[in-house]
């Protein structure tokens, strides 16, 4: 498994279950895993119960650690925010008081998107009857010279309700 | 200032008489849950419900009349009328004209393109119903 330009590389018990991950250079482990029941992983779905016996919360594809606060490794669909890398477009900017519980951003419709779609990463805009993402409906707007703050106010009237 | 629930009442109640009173043509402004900001003319009235067009996605939205409620197609959040406060004059021929624009005008990406004029009604809408 490779993660940040790091390899790391999983342990297996006798039954074959991964149960933790160690640093391909350090060989210290960055993630591990044990079990509550006999021989039985404890999966959890992506809102992150807590792993019984090692603290850590696990998803579908990555852990996340309690004890000190941090994912063990990147996002795999890695951080995407706009042009000028603000990570809570996704939330308008208001990542206290909106959510996205569904990841509701949809495949980006204008074909000159530079990303190529941005499933479920940007909040998405319907601008001529199509939806795209945040940095086309800047673009196809003109709106790119205005500062930060009046772009939000005017893709707010362009957001997907 | 903290709004006490009373006061909350009571515009509330006074937004709804005035929702009644919204006819064709008219302007207002809506939120969706999502906090996306609607900006609505309206096409046509009945006694149950307001018939309205958002005018920056020209989006149809069907209201109800009586609690200025929207419903959500699948896909789609809620949204509820916040004002119906009157736009100065020049802003709503501003925005009648970005209605006319992108219902008539060219459907392409290319055409969205907003003018000056557009842009700052649009900044002055946002301050105008965020009182």
């Amino acid at each position: 498994m490779s993660s940040e330009n790091r390899l790391h590389f999983s342990a297996s018990c006798s039954s074959a279950a991964v149960t933790s991950f160690k640093d391909g250079q350090s060989y210290l482990e960055s993630a591990e895993y044990s079990y509550v029941h006999q021989n039985l992983l404890s999966f959890v779905d992506e809102f992150g119960l807590p792993h019984l016996a090692s603290a850590l919360k696990l998803t579908w594809f990555r852990a996340y650690s309690s004890d000190i606060g941090r994912w063990l490794s990147r996002d795999r669909l890695e951080e995407h925010g706009d042009s000028i890398d603000n990570l809570y477009t996704y939330v308008l900017l208001d990542p206290l008081n909106k959510i996205d519980p569904l990841g509701h951003a949809y495949q980006c419709q204008d074909a000159n998107c530079s990303t190529g779609g941005t499933y479920g990463k940007t909040a998405m805009y319907c601008v001529s009857g199509r939806n795209i993402c945040r940095d086309c409906a800047v673009k196809r707007l003109g709106v790119e010279d205005e500062s930060g703050a009046e772009q939000e106010k005017t893709l707010r009237l362009f957001l997907r309700r | 200032m903290v709004e006490k629930d009373g006061d909350k009442n009571i515009s509330d109640r006074a937004l709804m008489e005035k929702i009644k009173l919204l006819e064709v043509f008219d302007i207002f402004h809506a939120e969706s849950q999502n906090g996306a900001s609607l900006i609505c003319i309206v096409v046509g009235v009945d006694s149950r419900k307001i018939y309205a067009r958002r005018i920056t996605t020209q989006e149809n939205c069907i209201f109800d009349r009586e609690t200025g409620l929207a419903d959500a197609a699948p896909g789609e959040s809620e949204a509820i009328i916040k004002s119906v406060s009157p736009l100065p004059i020049e802003i709503y021929q501003t925005m009648i004209g970005l209605d006319r624009r992108y219902r008539l005008g060219g459907k392409s990406l290319g055409d969205a393109k907003l003018t000056d004029n557009e842009k700052k009604a649009l900044l002055f809408i946002d301050e105008f119903y965020s009182n």
